[in-house]
């Protein structure tokens, strides 16, 4: 949110003179601006402890070194239940970002069919990811293919909300410059257009990829895995009463999403610095 | 015209959806007890009207009230991150931690504190949209032009006032964007709330339908659930077609959250 | 007609006397309505009647939003008239446009922020697939003043920066017809005073025909060969007023009684 800030903006001119003076105000802001966030992030993991340790919820609230120690010593058994959960939405991002490819080429050459797009973004929306899995199952074996399928429809959402944002940015300026020298689409989007949306391909991206890993733990969860699966271990863990596994599960679940994020994030780097 | 063309694109992928579906039946002669023709599954809503009336009443309730209270967080947080702009890191680290925690896995344990009922509903409800509908209304905040902030400073306003005549206003049009996109969620937030633990909505009537294998049931309850999200979205359609009219910017094409 | 040496330092007495069968830029009865010929169509453009002698600079001056833009928007080819012609020797402005003859400025820059100085003012051969001309676009860079700036991007460089950029871009593919829509709005009083200067000095190297909107009188006197006077909304012509010194010298001219002496013509047309 504060990206803009954070690149400063070299002014021909110079206004290099003027960053003596309140240099040390800045430095205590600076600190200031990593401590409390620290403080705060602390603080969260704090209060969890004392809500755990005060009892008030019984033993449904786990503590967080519990939930820790959880992890380390049921690892083997969570890092087996996490590889077809990670695979199959390694799978579902894949077949993701080729439905964008390809549907960012088609929109660009076709913006015509932007309002359907925005149209199937709403429609999928408001399918039940949930009430999906049995009905798929219909019609795709279970297991890796249909936990990758509900991973898809999962992210489906994002990508045709991205698609429609792409068109509409994309087309900026072609009216101009691109009715000036007769460009033809193909042409702008691949020396203007393209660029343009590179913002909205990043925040999509970014938001697509929480929706899919949520979605591969909604299938497996509703019976879309055969045997194994992070989804899998929380029904067990839910329905033999074992509420550190559960914690454990969902903690576990949370730092694959991040940093399946920060593998995005990383990822579109280069094509954030070469636009900003 | 925009709008209308939008509402048509709506229309036509709902007609092509029940068209493939009528189709699918056709083509792959699946017998109707494991997938009904849509005429069937229409017969099915007619027949079971009332129940599923009352059934959605039930989830309109935990989705509005989770709703509700969301957007009144989601603007308190983002107050806060206005007013000491150092709380901002903090308060979006903590919305984007929440939003990648598995429903799922969080509505057992909401379950288990809160017990079966409303709370629930309301809970999922608020930790699956108050992350998209924070991100919003701290972008509107931040879009009060600059002038505007330099006379409220100018005259000295005090932050409540600033915040009635400046920060709300502004802050409207990325509201509105937020709950397009919340609006359905919170819906889909309230039927998994149900479905996990039962309580008296279209979710546990959806369980319960797959439990028993009454496929017909199962799908009219689906398409109940989809009416409910459409509604959903075109209520926040209106609203911002409202806005608009009374000379608030609004946006008009939805874009994903962040 | 067009002139590869740009760096020349011999600069043309005198404004272009109008040729018979030049290349001027003729404005021919043009009227524009928005929304076509319907009942409910808005009219932008009343029966504008102008031309622009080759390789002459002709300003449009009016109040804001009376239709200037539109009008260069036509002579550019992007819209066509609702009513009568504008030619520019024997081509439309459509074939203009199709042989890559028109430069355009558009009023906001427009610069992409991904591509450095050089490579935006190369754009017009990436969007008009036409082989890149490396050397003209260093002589063009240096025109401008930027040969140093080449490799910045624009988020670098300054408002009067920018709007140097937008013109070299303009002037990239060698129009015959430059198209410049208040190019130095936006800028203050003494870059814009500086930019003026030299557009003029790139101008008459290159003997390119140029049409200009502005909305500053001052701007007009001192930059226009011909100009004219546009009415409110929708716009049509007021007064045609030539402004016979010549292009060198014009430094001091703005301190002249001639130069005064114009600007109350053209204001007082405008306030009519």
């Amino acid at each position: 949110m504060s990206a803009s800030s954070a690149f400063p903006v070299l002014a021909p001119g110079g206004t290099a003179s003027d960053a003596g003076g309140p240099a040390r105000a800045a430095s205590r802001l600076a600190s200031a601006r990593v401590t409390v966030p620290l403080l705060a992030l602390c603080l969260v993991p704090g209060i969890w402890a004392l809500v755990a340790s005060s009892n008030a919820f019984g033993t449904a609230v786990v503590s967080p070194l519990a939930t820790v120690k959880e992890i380390h010593s049921q690892w083997s058994v969570l890092w087996l239940n996490a590889q077809p959960t990670l695979y199959a939405t390694l799978i579902g991002v894949a077949v993701l970002l080729g439905i964008t490819a390809l549907g960012a080429l088609v929109v660009a050459m076709v913006p015509r069919i932007t309002p359907a797009l925005a149209a199937l973004s709403v429609v999928v929306g408001t399918l039940p990811l949930i009430v999906l899995t049995p009905i798929l199952s219909l019609f795709i074996a279970r297991g890796r293919p249909l936990v990758a399928t509900v991973c898809v429809l999962a992210g489906l959402v994002p990508v045709a909300a991205m698609l429609s944002g792409m068109a509409r940015v994309g087309e900026r300026g072609r009216d101009e410059l691109g009715a000036l020298y007769g460009t033809s689409r193909l042409r702008w989007w691949r020396f203007v257009g393209f660029w343009q949306t590179v913002p909205v391909l990043d925040i999509g991206i970014r938001a697509m990829i929480p929706y899919c890993f949520v979605g591969s733990i909604v299938a497996e969860w509703s019976g879309a895995s055969s045997s194994f699966g992070l989804g899998e271990v929380m029904t067990n863990a839910l329905f033999s009463y074992e509420p550190p596994l559960l914690w454990a599960t969902i903690t576990l679940a949370a730092v694959g999403s991040l940093a399946l994020l920060a593998v995005a994030s990383v990822a579109m780097y280069p094509f954030r610095r070469m636009v900003r | 015209m925009n709008r209308s063309r939008g509402t048509l694109g709506i229309v036509v992928v709902l007609v092509a959806l029940v068209v493939a579906w009528q189709v699918y039946v056709w083509v792959s002669h699946v017998p109707s007890y494991v997938l009904p023709t849509p005429l069937q599954a229409a017969q099915t809503v007619g027949a079971n009207l009332p129940l599923l009336l009352r059934r959605c009443l039930v989830t309109v309730e935990g989705a509005v009230l989770g709703l509700a209270a969301s957007v009144v967080l989601a603007v308190a947080l983002a107050l806060v991150i206005v007013r000491w702009p150092v709380a901002e890191h903090v308060i979006l680290t903590y919305a984007l931690l929440i939003r990648t925690l598995p429903i799922v896995g969080i509505a057992p344990i909401v379950t288990l504190v809160t017990g079966r009922g409303l709370a629930t509903s309301v809970l999922c409800v608020m930790v699956i949209t108050v992350f998209s509908l924070l991100v919003s209304v701290t972008q509107g905040f931040e879009a009060v032009p600059h002038e505007v902030t330099e006379l409220t400073e100018l005259y000295a306003t005090p932050f409540a006032r600033r915040f009635r005549l400046a920060l709300l206003p502004a802050a409207l049009a990325s509201l509105l964007q937020g709950l397009r996109v919340a609006g359905p969620l919170a819906v889909l937030g309230a039927l998994l709330a149900e479905w996990l633990d039962g309580f008296g909505g279209i979710g546990s009537l959806m369980i319960t339908a797959n439990a028993d294998q009454e496929v017909q049931l199962l799908i009219a309850a689906c398409l109940a659930a989809v009416v409910l999200s459409l509604l959903a979205y075109a209520l926040v359609e209106v609203a911002t077609a409202l806005a608009a009219r009374r000379g608030y910017r609004v946006y008009q094409i939805q874009m994903g959250n962040r | 007609m067009r002139i590869d040496e740009v760096t020349r330092s011999a600069i043309p007495e005198a404004s272009p006397a109008p040729a018979a069968d030049a290349d001027n830029l003729r404005i021919d009865r043009v009227s524009y309505h928005y929304g076509g010929d319907r009942a409910r169509a808005v009219p932008a453009v009343d029966d504008v009647d102008v031309v622009i002698p080759h390789g002459s600079l002709g300003v449009l001056v009016g109040p804001s939003g009376c239709g200037k833009s539109t009008l260069l928007r036509l002579a550019a080819g992007l819209i066509e008239p609702t009513l009568g012609r504008i030619s520019f020797g024997r081509s439309t402005p459509g074939e203009l446009r199709r042989q890559r003859r028109v430069g355009f400025a558009f009023q906001d820059p427009g610069l992409l922020s991904w591509r450095t100085v050089r490579r935006n003012v190369e754009l017009p051969f990436d969007l008009a697939k036409l082989p890149s001309a490396p050397g003209w676009i260093d002589e063009l860079l240096g025109i401008v003043g930027l040969t140093e700036w080449r490799d910045r991007r624009p988020a670098e460089l300054s408002g009067g920066m920018r709007q140097r950029v937008a013109l070299a871009r303009a002037l990239a593919t060698r129009p015959d017809l430059l198209l410049l829509d208040e190019p130095f709005g936006a800028l203050d009083e003494i870059t814009r005073g500086e930019l003026n200067l030299e557009l003029l000095r790139i101008l008459s190297a290159t003997g390119t025909t140029c049409l200009l909107v502005t909305h500053s009188v001052d701007e007009a006197v001192l930059l226009g060969d011909r100009i004219v006077v546009l009415s409110a909304r929708p716009c049509s012509v007021k007064l045609v007023h030539d402004v016979p010194e010549g292009r060198t010298g014009r430094e001091g001219f703005r301190d002249t009684v001639a130069f005064l002496e114009h600007c109350r013509t053209v204001r007082a047309a405008l306030a009519a």
